[in-house]
């Protein structure tokens, strides 16, 4: 074996030799072509991968103008519903309920009878007062026959003139009886008339706290019989918060809604206000009318009431989510043409919620970048998605 | 180690049943052994989550989260670090291990902490719940249920209280709460407007609620000779009951609940979404936890589903999605496909070069028997089966091949000299013991670093460097038992003249083949005479060559691992900030219709959607996509099977499209397949770029700035800042002085708002027994989100409780601002995460750029801020630098143990001067195949100086013995050359054929094939030429030293 290797080399080393002589350089060539080829294909795969890296880094945006819009301002505030007019109906009289005629619930004109009192004891009174007048009336007429006696015996002489004088004042005395006994009994007869209830305007009653045989009297303090509303218009009152108090005025137009009626809208104006904030409450009362041609409002109701304050309609208007809020203050990104960003410091001149009004720092012709991403910054350039973008949505 | 031999010949049984025992404890391991696609990844974490219904970020962060952190931090052992998640509601704190801790203290330390800190919060807040799990808890599977006829808070329900029991017994499987659907309870939808109508406050419902629906025990009473149980209604027996519970009585009137309010059994307001394909849905995601294997969790899930099915109603779809046995099979599968391939391609090549095939059943039989008991081993020290531990095995077959080959071989070898078998056999043995054992420990010690890494590629290498080491060892063992004991009785008495004309077609061909191998034997001795003689020349070339190739290395680019094809996606997709959760959804239909019109038809399989934050904390703690709030979430995309192939183009394409289709919202890729989700750590993306320090605006600018710059990197994609700070906010500012004359005091304005807007349970928690199914049900008074739609609605909350009715806008300023959407700390510092993802390019070079842009921001950042690269990157440089380190310290062990067994300083050194040729090789294969390189391929590098070593050495020793004969030096480098050109090329030769089949799979083993075979082409040619060479050149210098043999082959 040994030998085997002592005589090959030879042979083996020309041939190797040879082979080298043009194999390497071939091999260098190749691998020098090899290299120079993947090291171009790998300079421009990053450099095509670079490129398209900076155009990922440039964020994409959505712009939006801003733009004007003069829908008002809703503030909603509770509110009472109260008749245009209520009366609470007492008795004038003391006595007992002999009947009533209207429930609650009735419409009733003017002079209807709502109820009847008995007054046993006025009836009694009255009897009195009549039969004083009667007295006083038979007396009054004795004293004419005496006075006319009298005056004729004075004629003749045949009396003095004391006696005729004293007889006819006495006649002038029993007349003025009369009259006072006439009156007393006109004055019950007319009392007797508030035994009849009546309603005092046109409307609804209300309210009935009296049942047959009920005592009643005109004590102000106990229960009314009746109550009757007037509810061919109602009045609304709101306690409007101090805040809110300069923005209203007599004569703006409100709508409410109650709860009974859902969905359904009334219309209403600003009467008045009380122009006084209420220690208590802490608020101004306001009151407006509105129209009840359907009897459909109720008072005492409670009533959501909406006041659309006016809005300045030449204001811009932005969306709330292109605004980005920080220490900065409130700002706006707009795009320049140049496609660079440019942060606008704004004032907010009133908060719609879905949009803002802007009072001042912006531009109409502006181009504002909506959800501005955060990380943005002034001189950022930013490519403009062609999709149109409204919402916060998008 | 010749006793051993001697036993195999003297008393054969032994080892037989020796290789019975390693087959049926082998055979055992693996069948009890766990699968799962990587190994336990025990680097403990603990989830502590608060919760605390309304709360907004910034008071979740500094109200709870910092109290628990700092209490935490001073009271709980062995913390690596602390991260946490401040949400809307939710405060996620993670804690992070070092290694060593004992988990089941720290657990009892975080639990006491939390119970201590608990006074200090806001009242009202419950103990949080406490998570134990480890980097590899991930998603294995997910059950969607969906229903065209049952509501939505019934499914989840279902979901909720049927399901999830149920799979709890399936060993190993942690269950959130189910994602999407709507979690059943009592709603009390208080009507504002009655409210209002009523002079009363929410507040009143609440206590109404709470006076009238109770939980207290009246007791029993004694009468006669019974005792009796008192029974108060004193809780409704319906839902309907509570319509009728009083609120108040004025003027004789009382008003009920049901005038004010509406008592129904519903659910809150939705804040997450689930749709599969489009349809509403109930996600139940099945987590892997502890250290069961991923394929039984799967199958424990698969199997209940029938009788889940069961147990549910007709109407009610229960189907399996993301599952990932597939991946996870297919990956082990190809991996034993793999491993057995190359075992049947190095027989083959076993039989054309012995040709024999006594000699080669010989070693095809201490194959198997050599990785079953590395199996066994390994199955004893606590690993399981998986990809990395097949990897190593597949591995370990080259060179398991070669240490039987060697023996046999040197066997026939003496029996070709004529011997008794026996007597050859121990010659034979005598012969190889030292180059063999100095082999296996150069093979062993170069794995020697692969123990010391640390972080998750330890955990992922140990168990791969333990595989290769076993089935060393144990085929080291079997080489000097069974193999000698097999071929006392297979070669004995065998005709060993190979003289005989060859017998039959194969005999032919071996024939054949051994002239062809003898000319190619020719062939390199004339080259090596060649090199010999122009030896300068060619011993700088090729150092030149050498050393030039490895200037291609910073070309290679560097990634932890390789990224494996899926046929999953995972899309997440941010709106703006603030964004609801329905028009979120909406956004995310958009988004789902222009994703398959860019992908064309038949691309995508199936789509799910999980949008906004999870029902339950839990389920946010163990997320690892960022979802933060209703704005954003994922898209998990299936391609169609066969697709996979075309996801990176199709990622490019959306990457290209999507923002400028959805300008108004972010999008970034996440990890969807099993392995980078375990590498990433419950990051989201690979690059965390983390901004920490109190100065929150200075920090805030110069994330941007940060930003802008990161996302200009060439190769960065999907660069995004996790916190955002724009979430949309409504100031209220109270008029205290105002508010106090009018008698209304901030406490009332706050209570009133909570019941109103966030619902009463967090501060009045009241239940709702459910008699009929056991179930208790939380009752909460809260305003319906669709009657609180505007700023004026918000104004007119009434704020008093039973005084003057006063409504919040007559006492507060309603103003806009903006605030954070989440709240982030590090190590219990405020933190802002920038992700990027690196995208056509390697991670090595797109993290050193960044690395790069840090320190130029350095100047710039405000006092006491720090700028830190965290995330899978950093994870990839301390894997590397510890490789690296390994690497050097393995040549250093490898010569010093050299040095032992030559007794020489100077032989040690051409073997050591040879190694830089096998990188060479790696680098040069990496670089021709467009493979980065990545850990598998530093492994394949590792290997390759372990088998260029252990062939150098035999060449050299060989040298040796001539030299001692006293053959002139490089004389003696030829013969040695010659003589050990078979054994050298067999083992590179099975070597390489063994890793072909890994190297040419598109799995994430393929680098590590590509570089062994590389670099072991180069060190082949350096062992047989440059070895050589160099032997002669250092031994001619020194002409006067005598060399003792110091090996007697």
């Amino acid at each position: 074996m040994k030998d085997n290797i002592a005589s090959e080399p030879l042979t083996g080393a020309v041939r190797g030799r040879r082979r080298g002589l043009w194999l390497f350089p071939l091999a260098a060539v190749g691998l020098a072509l090899y290299l120079g080829f993947t090291f171009v294909q790998r300079w421009e795969a990053e450099k095509r991968l670079a490129e398209w890296t900076r155009e990922r880094a440039v964020p994409t945006v959505s712009v939006i103008s801003p733009h004007r819009d003069d829908k008002p301002q809703i503030l909603a505030l509770p509110g009472n519903i109260a008749a245009w007019n209520e009366a609470s109906i007492h008795s004038q009289v003391a006595g007992y309920v002999r009947s009533w005629r209207t429930d609650i619930g009735a419409i009733v004109k003017k002079g209807d009878i709502l109820a009847e009192v008995d007054t046993p004891e006025l009836d009694e009174r009255l009897a009195q007062a009549r039969e004083e007048l009667s007295r006083a009336e038979a007396g009054r007429a004795l004293a004419g026959v005496t006075a006319e006696r009298w005056s004729a015996l004075r004629s003749s002489a045949a009396v003095s003139k004391q006696s005729a004088d004293e007889k006819s004042s006495d006649l002038k005395v029993k007349q003025a009886d009369v009259g006072a006994a006439s009156a007393n009994l006109d004055r019950l007869k007319a009392q007797k008339q508030f035994a009849q209830i009546v309603a005092p305007f046109d409307g609804v009653v209300t309210a009935r706290n009296i049942d047959i045989g009920s005592y009643v009297g005109p004590d102000r303090a106990a229960q009314p019989l009746f109550k009757v509303a007037d509810i061919h218009a109602v009045r609304v009152y709101v306690n409007v918060p101090q805040t809110y108090a300069a923005r209203l005025t007599a004569g703006m137009q409100a709508t409410f809604t109650t709860p009974q009626w859902p969905g359904r809208k009334f219309d209403a104006r600003l009467a008045t206000t009380s122009n006084a904030i209420g220690a208590q409450s802490g608020s101004l009362l306001v009151e407006l009318d509105a129209a009840n041609p359907d009897g459909a409002l109720f008072p005492g109701s409670y009533a959501d009431v909406h006041f659309e304050l006016e809005t300045d309609p030449s204001q811009l208007r932005v969306v709330s989510s292109a605004l980005s809020v920080g220490q900065h203050g409130v700002r706006v990104a707009t795009v320049d043409a140049e496609g660079r960003v440019k942060f606008k410091t704004v004032v907010i001149a009133k908060d719609f919620g879905v949009d803002v009004a802007i009072a001042s720092g912006l531009e109409p012709q502006d181009r504002i970048i909506n959800n501005p991403p955060e990380s943005l910054a002034d001189g950022d350039k930013v490519r403009i998605s062609g999709e149109p973008s409204t919402g916060a949505a998008e | 180690m010749l006793a051993l031999v001697r036993i195999a010949l003297k008393r054969p049984y032994t080892f037989v049943v020796m290789a019975m025992l390693i087959v049926i404890a082998g055979v055992l391991s693996w069948i009890r052994t766990p699968t799962d696609i990587f190994p336990a990844i025990r680097i403990p974490v603990v989830a502590v989550v608060w919760t605390y219904n309304g709360l907004p970020p910034d008071d979740m962060s500094g109200r709870v989260v910092y109290y628990y952190e700092r209490a935490v931090s001073s009271t709980v052992n062995d913390i690596e670090h602390i991260e946490s998640q401040s949400m809307s509601g939710y405060g996620v704190v993670k804690i992070f291990f070092q290694p060593t801790v004992d988990i089941s203290s720290a657990l009892a330390q975080i639990t006491a902490a939390s119970q201590t800190v608990l006074k200090l919060l806001p009242p009202g807040i419950t103990p949080p719940y406490v998570l134990s799990y480890n980097a590899s808890s991930v998603p294995v599977i997910q059950l969607a249920l969906s229903s065209d006829s049952l509501p939505e808070a019934k499914i989840f329900d279902f979901g909720q209280n049927m399901i999830r029991p149920q799979l709890a017994t399936v060993a190993g499987a942690a269950v959130p709460s189910p994602y999407g659907g709507m979690v059943r309870q009592v709603q009390i939808d208080v009507d504002q407007a009655k409210l209002r109508s009523y002079g009363l406050s929410a507040e009143d419902v609440v206590a109404a609620v709470g006076n009238q629906d109770l939980i207290i025990p009246v007791g029993t009473q004694k009468i006669a000779d019974k005792e009796y149980v008192i029974k108060l209604n004193d809780s409704p027996e319906s839902i309907e009951a509570l319509n009728n519970l009083p609120v108040r009585t004025v003027e004789g009137v009382t008003v009920r609940i049901g005038d004010i309010a509406f008592v129904h059994d519903s659910h809150p307001p939705q804040i997450n979404m689930v749709r599969v394909n489009g349809d509403n849905a109930v996600l139940m995601s099945i987590i892997k936890a502890g250290s069961a294997s991923t394929l039984d969790v799967i199958e424990g899930v698969k199997g209940l589903m029938p009788r889940l099915r069961e147990m549910l109603p007709e109407s009610l779809k229960l189907v399996a999605v993301g599952d990932q046995a597939p991946f996870v099979e297919g990956a082990v599968r190809s991996v034993l496909f793999e491993g057995g391939l190359a075992a049947a391609l190095t027989g083959l090549m076993i039989l054309i070069f012995l040709g024999s095939w006594r000699s080669t059943v010989i070693i095809i039989i201490s194959i198997p028997l050599a990785i079953l008991a590395s199996v066994a081993a390994l199955a004893g020290t606590g690993e399981n089966i998986n990809v990395m531990t097949l990897g190593g095995l597949a591995l370990a077959v080259g060179i398991l091949v070669d240490d039987a080959t060697v023996t046999i071989e040197n066997i026939n070898f003496q029996l070709e000299q004529k011997k008794e078998i026996e007597a050859a056999i121990m010659d034979g043995a005598r012969q190889i013991v030292v180059p063999a054992t100095v082999s296996l420990l150069c093979i062993c010690i170069v794995f020697v670093p692969m123990f010391s890494l640390g972080g998750i590629s330890g955990y992922l290498f140990r168990p791969m460097a333990k595989a290769v080491v076993f089935a060393l060892m144990g085929s080291y063992l079997l080489s000097r038992t069974l193999v000698p004991t097999m071929a006392n009785y297979l070669l004995g008495g065998h005709d060993h003249d190979s003289h005989t004309p060859p017998r039959g077609f194969f005999g032919k061909f071996q024939h054949g083949f051994e002239q062809r191998f003898a000319a190619a034997r020719r062939g390199y001795e004339g080259m090596l005479s060649a090199a010999i003689r122009s030896r300068r020349a060619f011993v700088v070339i090729f150092l030149s060559f050498v050393l030039a190739s490895l200037a291609l290395v910073p070309f290679l680019g560097q990634n932890f691992f390789p990224s494996v094809e899926t046929v999953q996606m995972k899309l997440h997709v941010r709106g703006p900030t603030g964004l609801r959760i329905e028009e979120t959804g909406r956004l995310f239909t958009r988004v789902e219709a222009a994703i398959s019109t860019i992908a064309g038809p038949g691309v995508i399989a199936s789509v799910v959607d999980n949008i906004g934050l999870p029902i339950s904390g839990i389920n946010a703690a163990y997320g690892n996509s960022g979802t933060i709030g209703s704005a954003d979430g994922d898209i998990l995309i299936t391609l169609e099977e066969g697709q996979e192939k075309n996801s990176e183009d199709l990622v490019r394409r959306l990457r290209e499209k999507l923002p400028e289709l959805f300008p108004n919202a972010t999008f970034s890729f996440l990890p969807a397949d099993i392995v980078t989700q375990i590498l990433n750590f419950g990051l989201p993306a690979p690059i965390d770029v983390q901004v920490i320090g109190n100065d929150f605006e200075g920090n805030r600018l110069l994330a941007n700035k940060l930003l802008k710059r990161i996302s200009e990197v060439t190769g960065v994609a999907d660069a995004r800042i996790q916190q955002p700070a724009d979430q949309p906010t409504i100031n209220v500012d109270v008029d205290r002085i105002l508010a106090s004359r009018l008698g209304v005091t901030e406490r009332d304005i706050a209570t009133s708002l909570l019941i109103t807007l966030a619902g009463s349970i967090q501060t009045n928690p009241v239940f709702w027994l459910n008699p009929k199914s056991g179930v208790s049900y939380p009752v909460v008074t809260q305003t319906p989100q669709y009657w609180m739609n505007s700023l004026e609605d918000l104004a007119r909350v009434p704020v008093s409780r039973g005084k003057t009715p006063q409504i919040l806008g007559a006492v507060a300023d309603i103003g806009r601002g903006e605030s954070n959407a989440v709240v982030s700390h590090y190590s219990v510092q405020p933190v802002i995460d920038i992700f990027a993802t690196n995208s056509g390019r390697d991670l090595g070079s797109v993290s050193a750029e960044i690395r790069k842009i840090i320190q130029e921001f350095d100047k710039a950042r405000p006092r006491g801020t720090r700028i830190v690269l965290r995330g899978q990157s950093e994870t990839m440089n301390s894997a590397y630098s510890q490789l690296y380190g390994g690497l050097a310290l393995a040549v250093a062990l490898i010569y010093l143990l050299i040095v032992v067994n030559f007794q020489s300083w100077l032989d040690p050194f051409v073997i050591v001067a040879a190694l830089p040729a096998a990188l060479a090789g790696v680098t040069w294969m990496l670089f021709a195949t467009h493979t980065t390189l990545s850990v598998p391929a530093l492994t394949g590098a590792i290997m390759c100086m372990g088998v260029a070593t252990a062939n150098s050495i035999l060449v050299v020793s060989f040298a040796r013995e001539q030299l001692a004969e006293g053959l002139e030096p490089f004389a003696a480098a030829l013969e040695a050359g010659v003589g050990r050109f078979r054994p050298v090329l067999m083992t590179a030769l099975a070597m390489i054929i063994g890793m072909a089949p890994m190297a040419l799979s598109a799995e994430q083993n393929a680098p590590l094939g590509r570089a062994v075979i590389g670099g072991l082409i180069f060190s082949t040619v350096a062992t047989l030429v440059f070895v050589p060479v160099l032997f002669g050149i250092v031994h001619s210098r020194r002409p006067g030293k005598s060399i003792e043999a110091s090996d007697e082959r």
